[in-house]
């Protein structure tokens, strides 16, 4: 595995490995030659005709990786998905980004891709299924919706014939993100699922995981009303007493999120795939073991966890099996 | 320096700005005058101010800007009438002209390495700050791409979409979280009461974060009492002054607490009325000379309110919206004054109702008969479009309407064309397209659509279309909200509930219209052996047309049996006949004559050759002459042209070729078609020019007949509109496309025959189809009738056929809505629209989901219905249990019971004096009876004495005295049931020998007899063997005769009171025989339900509930907890999307779609579901696996192509054709992928055989053709190969080239050049000559 740093006993060292090996032989059934390197020749059945996809090139009739990542075949299809690399987005894709810049009629997010993602005004929200107006007053409130440095999700909408990205926040679930904790992993390690926001009940809070590798994990909030209510000058005023009211996030809140939050880092430094229930039952075992939430980004956690996901995908392997 | 008003004659005017309705304070300056003392020099300066203090300053500025009092001029009570009669929050809602800074200051970007760090603190970096002129950012946003609209490089993208966006959110989901939501203020009405009572002023300007702190305002006094009388003539009555005055607060309160929740518009709307309403009464009592206008607003006002009420109640019934609009065309000119489009003629009156609906925003469905003026409307909505600067859809669903609509349209509007093969100016504001290109805009979320006001479905009716209606659902089911619908339509019955489907579907209310009245009436006749009949005159049936007709077809055959052949040209053909062939000579002269004399030699000879080919083959021959005689027979009558529709291309060619030798047109009329047709096929290339079909139809063109069908090819098939249109065309033989939108009306129609081939079997034509193509017949403006004439050869039609053709009622529109693989991918790819969603929303489903809202109710009430509960006394209630025992123990005993009772042993035991339980009424009160005499036949009933439960009078009538008896009864009975099978034992003894039979047997009894013995009621009365409950096995003494034959007392008194000694043993009825012991019985089945039936007695006995006192109470509680459970279930499943009809079929093709990797396990589509999708041509799963499968990588472009042209081809038999053996083999293996599909998707237990499949899916039949056209064959070249028409092989390339380009985004996704390379070579082979010939519509002649 890559190079963990992570200050081990050496029984702690021996654990891990082993759990490691455990999750490798697991693993490594399924596609011994899954993963490749640039200029490697990926193994292919020359009298079937293949299929090269992305990622691959033919070089003096070998077909050869160009880039890191794992060998995706789909019928006779093969390509090369790459890992580790910066976030390739899809559309579709639910992003959580930050806003660098507020210019005409459109915010600038990084969002991990090679280009700013852009997420215009007039793609905000709409209400009714009517285009938003473009007016001046619109334009002027945008720094009132989204600032610099501000978290928001989005969701991609669209790619530019240029390669740059467009975003889109036409529905009430997008938009600003506040009192939480943004965190940045690998953006292979989210993987496409059905459901990218989560509202763990138990804890109050929101958790939504980007497919940037952008995680958010912040207080829940019930309806992300205030952005989007047309009138800006109105739900401002009503906004501001609010807005006083409530920045104030109870302790036991912030410990919830914080736990959350490391566990989504142990997992990332891991490199498991990041989704909702890992991140759960991470944040149980941590709470079982009775481990402060500083102390989970120990050592002796991430062997924890370690352990624990080997067992838990050889028990998944056997009931297949 | 000028003398400045003084501050406290300050006037200003108030107005509103942005949404929320905040004050705006525009001061009125007063004019400035010429004066030449104002421009002297002030040198004397009287202090025309008080000193300025900052307090004074602040004064001024408040009372300027922040304390709004009323301008007496803008707010003249004169004025206050008409000044509240707009829509107070669509004028708020008018966005404010976006003001441009001219520059702005901008953060510059510097390089991190090139920051100075020493003037900034702690490292962090101060970006400099320079002015910037706002369009050098916009231009280089331009070209940078980021702006949306501008960008260049993907302009197609802009008005088709690209599979990469997003669809846009359908509208009508009822999805909470994303209504509209209204700000407090403007709901409750506190915005206006701000404005006129003059809220706390804001303090924070629109951007700002914070505001300036102006400290506490005092609160303006101004309240705002506007009198309304003031308005009225100075001759008011001052006792009036008070009852008349309205306050503008009291209105706004009235209004708000009425409609509180209600949407924007109506709220408006109500007070827009209310306000008239006011006003007219106003006007009304003043009695002031009304003037027209007054009556216009009064008139107004109340249909708003009666439309509005009616609303009201039908919004809960009906989406759709018609009638109660007469009124409109009445006063239409008032009502649109301004019209965005004047029409040189006087409209109709479905045309106003139309076009004032399409004025105020509303969805309109317009029902009317072909050649009616639909378009009127579809015109009005385009200029309406143009008008508001936005943009319109029309949709036909075949490319020739889009065409011809296209060249329609050219010229009045601003017109865009874009269909599979075309796309002309797709930025145009009015755009034409075909029902496919707007389905895929709406899946792939074409940015255009958020321009689009209007769409406009033409020919609606095509919803039925087996193959292709489904579109038509999924495309208004997909409409974004924003999207006003139009829909034009033929006549049909269920109008309303089509219109209503879609009001509902979108929550907008539909206006329905129409109109069945024809502009020019039609007259329907038989044409049969050279006479017109007529049969059908506007809608009225006549008889006697048709008994003429019938008794000339007599006159004919019987005169035939003599020896004619019976064809028209038989040797006994009847005086008219004759006549007819006399005429025939005489009228070629006539004709000849306008033609000149040039002709006739020309003519005559053509004419005798045909005619001696006509003679070899010998019913052609015969139809021929039919032809001859009925166009000479209509020539006669004045009433051509004609459109001879016949029902397949073979007969259409045929019949034209027959009369070739008929010459129709002048001289000038031919060289006006040589001249048109010259020009039109001057743009094929040389070789194409002299195609067979060219060349052949041209000369049937130059003599006045035409042929219209499917097999032409487009260009020439548009020849022959144009010309028709034209009217030089006097004959034009047409299948039944022509008939379907083509705008070209002829004076007559006829019907070659009544029966069509519809690819299945031969079948009557229905009476819709009838209509339209019945409706071609008869020019507006030009013909006072329209001719339409069924052909009889053989035989006379029925009446009754031809009345139902006639008159008959047109097919109802039907849902065809199917699911389509691509639909679900499409789908499931958007989060917020669900496929349940779809099958929810669609034509299909709509009764059942019109019905959803009271079912909803009826559950919410059954679910408020307080629950019952059991109070066991005995702790824990284990009733329940106790019940599904009971009832379980009640289904088995019935069932042995009926089994006992029909089997032959039982009869054995039922001999007389045998004890008999009987079933009654109640189900819980059985009699007990002796059976007294027994059936000699099987079913014949039984003579039984029952006792009746003692009742004190017998005329109580039977339910009566259950309801006495029930519970006595019950309690009893439910000791029988119970009754442990230990205690049977004791009553053995009971057997009785079966008493002496004596005397005749005949029964003087009169049944049912009733009296009453030992203090109880009997009954003797007839009972069937399934009426007995069970047999005991007790038997008494009867004294027969005493009882049937002499019915004396003494006898009966005797048996009841055998019967109630049985009784009195503690139970009510005597033990049952056993089934098993006593009855003998073998059958398997019941012998386990027996002991079923046993045990569960035993198990009901160990219960704790069994014997509890209050056993019987509880059980009926528990039935009916357990039938309120179940009704609650039964309705919670109808509310549930497993009701849906095509759930079923849609969890199926799920299971397909992950089954063979298209999506995952978490219904997320994969690589090879964005590929299918693109998959508009073909079937989306054979072509994605044909190239997941890499298929067409060993073929080279021309073979890949020719092999593709399977999946778009249609035709199914067709000549075999000759392959190069590795095309065979590309075929073969095709052709296994799509067997292996079906074979699949059988195994999932969808409606599929894989033969059929493949089969349907691929159409081999153009491979050569394709392959060889490709290469490069001529046109002419590649019609030999083949017998499919060269209209179908035009029309397959044409599609293929879509296949094409649908194939090299999809090799784009995969990521794989070579395959896109290839495409795009394929494409370009195919895209050649006279296949890829522009249309004449679009480019013109």
């Amino acid at each position: 595995m890559r190079g963990l740093q992570l200050p081990l006993s050496q029984t702690q060292r021996i654990r891990l490995q082993r759990a490691l090996e455990k999750l490798q032989s697991l693993s490594c059934k399924a596609n011994s030659d899954a993963s490749v390197t640039v200029a490697d020749t990926i193994p292919v059945n020359y009298e079937d005709a293949f299929l090269k996809g992305h990622g691959t090139t033919d070089l003096n009739g070998d077909l050869v990786a160009t880039v890191c990542g794992v060998v995706e075949r789909i019928n006779k299809l093969v390509y090369v998905r790459a890992l580790r690399a910066r976030y390739k987005p899809e559309v579709g894709d639910i992003v959580v980004g930050r806003v660098v810049e507020v210019s005409q009629k459109r915010w600038r997010l990084e969002i991990n891709f090679s280009l700013d993602a852009i997420l215009m005004l007039s793609s905000m929200n709409m209400p009714d299924g009517i285009q938003r107006r473009r007016t001046a007053l619109d334009e002027l409130n945008m720094r009132g919706i989204f600032e610099e440095n501000d978290v928001v999700c989005a969701e991609v909408r669209n790619f530019q014939h240029d390669g740059s990205l467009q975003l889109q926040a036409r529905s009430q679930k997008y938009g600003k993100l506040e009192k939480g904790q943004l965190l940045i992993v690998d953006p292979y390690l989210v993987k496409k699922s059905k459901q990218h926001f989560h509202h763990l009940e138990q804890f109050g809070i929101d958790l939504v995981l980007g497919r940037n590798g952008f995680i958010w994990v912040g207080e829940h909030v019930e309806a992300r009303d205030s952005m989007v209510v047309d009138q800006a000058n109105s739900s401002e005023q009503s906004m501001v007493p609010e807005e006083k009211n409530k920045t104030h996030t109870p302790l036991e809140m912030r410990q919830n999120i914080c736990r959350i939050a490391n566990a989504v880092r142990v997992l990332s430094t891991l490199g498991f795939s990041i989704d909702a229930d890992l991140i759960l039952e991470t944040v149980e075992l941590s709470s079982t073991v009775k481990i402060d939430i500083h102390d989970m980004l120990g050592s002796e956690f991430h062997v924890l966890v370690a352990e624990r996901e080997a067992e838990r995908r050889s028990l998944v392997g056997k009931r297949k099996r | 320096m000028k003398p400045i008003q003084a501050a406290n004659g300050f006037s200003f005017r108030v107005g509103f700005s942005g949404y929320s309705g905040h004050l705006r304070v525009e001061p009125l300056y007063t004019e400035e005058r010429d004066n030449p003392i104002k421009s002297l020099p002030d040198f004397v300066l009287p202090p025309a101010f008080p000193t300025e203090t900052p307090e004074s300053i602040e004064e001024h500025i408040k009372e300027k800007y922040l304390l709004p009092r009323l301008d007496e001029d803008a707010f003249s009570p004169e004025k206050a009438g008409k000044q509240w009669d707009f829509d107070w929050f669509a004028r708020a809602k008018i966005p404010l002209e976006p003001s441009m800074p001219r520059a702005i200051m901008v953060p510059v970007w510097e390089l991190p390495f090139r920051r100075c760090k020493e003037g900034s603190t702690e490292g962090k970096w101060e970006p400099n700050s320079t002015q910037v002129d706002v369009s050098d950012i916009i231009v280089g946003g331009e070209t940078r791409g980021s702006f949306p609209r501008a960008s260049n490089g993907a302009a197609n993208d802009i008005v088709r979409g690209s599979i990469n966006n997003r669809p846009f959110r359908p509208g009508g989901l009822e999805d909470q979280s994303l209504e509209r939501i209204f700000p407090y203020g403007a709901s409750n009405g506190e915005w206006v009461r701000e404005v006129l009572n003059g809220g706390p002023a804001q303090t924070i300007p629109p951007g700002f974060k914070q505001g300036l702190k102006l400290g506490d305002l005092m609160s303006h006094p101004c309240s705002w009492n506007v009198y309304k009388d003031q308005s009225a003539p100075d001759d008011t009555s001052v006792g009036n002054l008070s009852e008349l005055s309205v306050q503008f607060d009291d209105l706004f309160k009235k209004a708000w607490e009425e409609d509180v929740v209600e949407l924007d518009k109506d709220e408006s709307d109500s007070v827009k009325s209310e306000a008239e309403a006011n006003q007219v009464d106003v006007l009304n009592t003043l009695d002031t000379g009304s003037s027209a206008l007054d009556e216009i607003l009064s008139v107004e006002a109340e249909k708003v309110d009666n439309g509005r009420d009616k609303g009201g109640q039908q919004q809960k019934e009906a989406w759709a919206v018609s009638g109660g609009s007469e009124w409109i065309a009445d006063q239409f000119y008032e009502l649109v004054p301004d019209m965005a489009i004047e029409f040189p003629f006087e409209l109709d009156t479905f045309q106003k109702e139309a076009i004032y609906y399409l004025e105020k925003g509303e969805s309109v469905f317009v029902a009317a008969h072909t050649s009616a003026g639909k378009t009127v409307v579809a015109e009005y909505a385009f200029a309406l479009a143009s008008k508001h600067c936005t943009r319109a859809v029309y949709t036909a669903p075949i490319k020739t309407i889009s065409n011809q609509k296209y060249r329609d349209f050219c010229g009045k509007f601003d017109v865009g064309l874009l269909t599979g093969d075309v796309s002309l100016r797709p930025e145009a504001s009015c755009l034409i397209m075909t029902t496919e290109i707007l389905r895929s805009m709406l899946y792939r979320g074409a940015d255009i659509i958020r321009d689009i006001e209007w769409v406009i479905f033409d020919e609606v009716h095509y919803v039925n279309d087996v193959e292709r209606g489904v579109v038509w659902e999924e495309v208004i089911i997909m409409l974004p909200r924003h999207i006003n619908i139009i829909l034009l339509s033929a006549t049909v019955p269920n109008t309303i509930e089509f219109a209503d489907w879609i009001g509902r579907t979108k929550q907008k209310k539909i206006r329905v219209t129409g109109t069945t009245k024809r502009p020019v009436p039609l007259e329907h006749c038989l044409f049969y052996s050279g006479e017109l009949y007529k049969i059908c005159e506007r809608e009225d049936f006549i008889p006697q047309g048709l008994k003429a007709a019938k008794d000339a077809y007599k006159k004919k055959n019987s005169s035939a049996t003599s020896g004619g052949t019976g064809s028209y040209s038989g040797s006994s053909t009847v005086q008219d006949g004759a006549r007819g062939q006399k005429r025939e000579p005489f009228n070629r002269g006539k004709q000849n004559k306008h033609s000149g004399p040039q002709t006739f030699g020309n003519y005559t000879g053509t004419g005798w050759g045909n005619q001696s080919n006509g003679g070899g083959q010998n019913s052609w021959g015969s139809r021929r002459t039919t032809w001859l005689m009925l166009i000479d027979k209509l020539s006669k009558k004045s009433l051509l042209p004609v459109v001879i529709f016949g029902f397949s291309k073979n007969q259409c060619d045929k019949s034209a070729d027959s009369i070739s030798g008929t010459d129709l047109t002048s001289s000038s009329e031919k060289s006006e078609i040589r001249v048109f047709c010259d020009k039109a096929f001057s743009r094929l290339k040389g070789s194409d020019r002299n195609l067979p079909q060219v060349v052949r139809v041209q000369n049937l063109l130059y003599r006045g007949i035409g042929v219209h069908h499917a097999g032409l090819l487009p260009i020439v098939k548009e020849v022959v509109e144009m010309l028709f249109c034209r009217g030089v065309i006097k004959v034009l033989f047409s299948t039944e496309t022509f008939a379907m939108g083509v705008n070209a009306p002829a004076r007559t129609v006829v019907f070659d025959t009544l029966r069509k081939f519809d690819g299945k079997e031969f079948r009557p034509v229905l009476p819709g189809e009838y209509t339209q193509m019945a409706g071609r017949a008869g020019r507006r403006g030009l013909d006072k009738i329209g001719t339409v004439i069924v052909m009889c050869r053989d035989e006379i039609p029925e009446e009754s056929d031809l009345k139902h053709v006639i008159t008959g009622t047109p097919t109802k529109l039907e849902s065809q809505f199917r699911l389509t693989y691509i639909m679900i991918l499409h789908l499931l790819r958007v989060e917020e629209l669900k496929v349940e969603d779809m099958l929810k929303r669609s034509f299909a489903e709509f009764h059942a989901q019109k019905k959803l809202p009271e079912q909803q109710q009826l559950l919410l009430r059954k679910l408020a219905q307080p629950k019952k509960t059991i109070e066991c006394i005995k702790g824990e209630p284990a009733i329940e249990e106790y019940y599904e025992m009971h009832t379980e123990a009640e289904e088995h005993s019935e069932q042995i019971i009926k089994a006992v009772m029909q089997s032959s042993v039982a009869k054995q035991y039922l001999t007389p004096g045998r004890v008999v339980v009987v079933k009654s009424q109640s189900a819980q009160d059985h009699l007990l009876g002796v059976v007294l005499k027994s059936p000699p036949a099987n079913n014949k009933p039984y003579i039984v004495l029952l006792l009746k439960p003692d009742v004190p009078s017998m005329t109580q009538s039977p339910s009566d005295r259950s309801n006495l008896q029930d519970k006595k009864g019950a309690d009893f009975h439910q000791g029988y049931v119970l009754l442990p099978k230990s205690k049977r034992g004791l009553e053995e003894d009971y057997r009785i020998s079966a008493g002496p039979r004596k005397g005749s047997g005949i029964i003087n009894i009169t049944l049912p007899h009733r009296g009453a013995a030992a203090g109880v009621t009997f009954e003797v009365r007839e009972a069937e063997n399934t009426e007995f409950l069970c047999i005991c096995n007790s038997k008494i003494k009867l004294d027969l005769p005493g009882l049937l034959e002499f019915v004396s007392n003494p006898a009966f008194s005797h048996t009841v009171q055998q019967l109630l000694k049985l009784k009195s043993n503690g139970n009510k009825y005597p033990p049952a025989l056993d089934p098993l012991k006593d009855l003998k019985l073998k059958d398997m089945d019941l012998i386990k339900a027996y002991d079923k039936w046993t045990h569960l007695l035993q198990k009901m006995s160990e219960n704790k509930c069994h014997e509890c006192i209050k056993l019987e109470e509880h059980i009926k509680l528990a039935k009916e907890i357990k039938k309120h459970k179940e009704e609650v279930n039964a309705l919670q499943f109808e509310l549930s999307n497993e009701a849906l009809q095509q759930m079923p079929e849609f969890q199926g093709r799920i299971d397909i779609l992950k089954e063979i990797g298209y999506i995952d396990e978490d219904l997320v589509v994969q690589i090879k579901g964005r590929v299918a999708c693109e998959m508009n041509s073909g079937e989306e799963l054979i072509c994605t696996e044909c190239l997941f499968e890499n298929q067409l990588d060993d073929l080279e472009p021309e073979e890949a192509v020719a092999l593709m042209s399977a999946f778009v081809f249609q035709q199914k038999n067709t000549s075999e054709p000759s392959l190069t053996s590795k095309l065979s083999q590309a075929k073969q293996r095709l052709y296994d992928t799509a067997i292996r599909l079906g074979n699949l998707q059988a195994e999932f237990k969808l409606p599929i055989t894989p033969e059929e499949y493949a089969q349907e899916n691929l159409k081999f039949g153009l491979v050569e053709v394709v392959y060889e056209w490709a290469k490069g064959t001529p046109f002419a070249d590649i019609c030999e190969l083949t017998d499919v028409p060269e209209g179908l092989i035009v029309r397959t390339i044409v599609r293929l080239d879509e296949t094409c380009r649908e194939f090299k985004t999809a090799a784009a996704i995969m990521g794989n050049s070579s395959l896109y390379k290839k495409m795009e070579s394929a494409s370009n082979a195919i895209k050649r000559d006279i296949v890829f010939a522009a249309s004449l519509y679009i480019t013109g002649v």
